[in-house]
């Protein structure tokens, strides 16, 4: 059953039929759906293979375990749980002067949004924010307290642990991160195989 | 009603499916940027108005593709292509919408400044889309999907998970303050 007390009128009806039909989306959003799909082994990377395999969900969450206790001076000689072999990557996330900021709590959430949507595609990536200053410990056991940047004004403001079937998925997946168009500079290192 | 969709519709389903069973086969990157570019001005618009004054529309297409790229193969044809996406969008976009509102819980400044929004004449295109913006957000979804989209009730409703009788009376009172907005001298 139709309405009829508030149909359009034809008048009304031009108008609403006037408006736009397609608006262009942001430029990047295509390289960042591609990146995404790339990274998950949706889409065929250039050389025509896909990805295989995944790793299993746990393996990131050790590796990112692995990173926090050696950066923090804890790392142990426990056994660490095994876990499924293949090719990680940090990217480290520095801000420098060309760095604009804006609200850090609207950042962190735009940050976790885009690791979430990786994850959705597929991706097993995990990372976190890192504090202004820290402890140097000189091989005298002397200590100082770390400046919160260096002298060029770049500090080190967090870390991504991804998986990734090579180091062209890992650039990919570093591309399509918010950090860069704040600014930042995303610095890709393979993690070496133990 | 006259559907709107049907002129919105790209022309050349067989160009879809070509597109698709491409990429089904090669999962080439050309052959998803050739879809991507085909429909995606479209998704981003329906994702912009759906979300009105929110934000979220880039999230909501990025989304959707990633959801539509993984699950091609189960796209069976019984409908465009273009309709199958849009249910993703439609969707992805009720889910951000969810969030929203409760965001909105602790955010009552926004609800107050949006209701302050001054009444306006619609005098052309852009008070128009600002007006159908800043409709409550169910009644935005029902004038967004069925008169400017083109969907039946039938589809609404199932995209929304409701039923046809509560999608026909959401449009009766969406269209009623829509017009109220379009005409601030008659009674809302």
């Amino acid at each position: 059953m139709e309405d009829t007390t508030e149909e359009w009128s034809a008048d009304e009806r031009r108008r609403l039929d006037a408006l736009a039909s397609e608006e262009a989306p942001p430029a990047d959003l295509e390289g960042r759906v591609v990146a995404a799909l790339k990274a998950s082994g949706t889409i065929a990377s250039p050389d025509g293979s896909r990805r295989k395999t995944f790793f299993a969900s746990r393996a990131l969450a050790v590796a990112a375990a692995i990173v926090i206790a050696f950066a923090s001076g804890r790392a142990s000689r426990r056994e660490t749980p095994s876990r499924t072999p293949g090719p990680r990557f940090a990217l480290f996330l520095y801000e420098g002067p060309r760095f604009v900021a804006g609200p850090e709590g609207d950042r962190v959430l735009e940050y976790r949004a885009w690791a979430r949507r990786l994850r959705a595609a597929g991706v097993e990536i995990n990372g976190e924010r890192l504090e202004d200053g820290g402890i140097s410990v000189t091989p005298g056991g002397e200590t100082e307290e770390v400046p919160a940047s260096t002298s060029a004004g770049e500090r080190l403001a967090g870390y991504f642990i991804v998986a990734a079937p090579r180091r062209e998925s890992a650039v990919a997946i570093a591309k399509s991160c918010p950090h860069a168009r704040h600014g930042g500079t995303v610095v890709v290192r393979p993690i070496a195989e133990s | 009603m006259t559907s709107s969709r049907e002129s919105r519709e790209p022309e050349g389903g067989e160009a879809d499916a070509s597109l698709v069973a491409s990429f089904l086969a090669t999962r080439s990157e050309a052959a998803f940027r050739a879809l991507y570019r085909r429909h995606t001005p479209v998704l981003y618009l329906l994702a912009r108005r759906l979300l009105g004054p929110r934000d979220g529309a880039e999230d909501a297409v990025q989304d959707t593709w990633v959801t539509a790229a993984r699950g091609l193969a189960t796209f069976e044809g019984r409908s465009s292509l273009r309709t199958w996406l849009s249910g993703i969008v439609i969707r992805r976009c009720a889910e951000i919408g969810r969030r929203g509102s409760r965001r909105r819980e602790v955010g009552i400044e926004a609800i107050l400044e949006r209701e302050a929004e001054p009444r306006m004449e619609i005098g052309d295109a852009l008070d128009l889309e600002r007006a159908i913006r800043n409709l409550p957000d169910g009644y935005r979804e029902a004038i967004v999907l069925h008169d400017l989209e083109g969907f039946t009730h039938e589809e609404i409703a199932n995209f929304a998970g409701t039923t046809i009788g509560s999608s026909k009376s959401q449009l009766f009172r969406a269209r009623r303050s829509l017009r109220a907005r379009m005409s601030p001298e008659k009674e809302r």
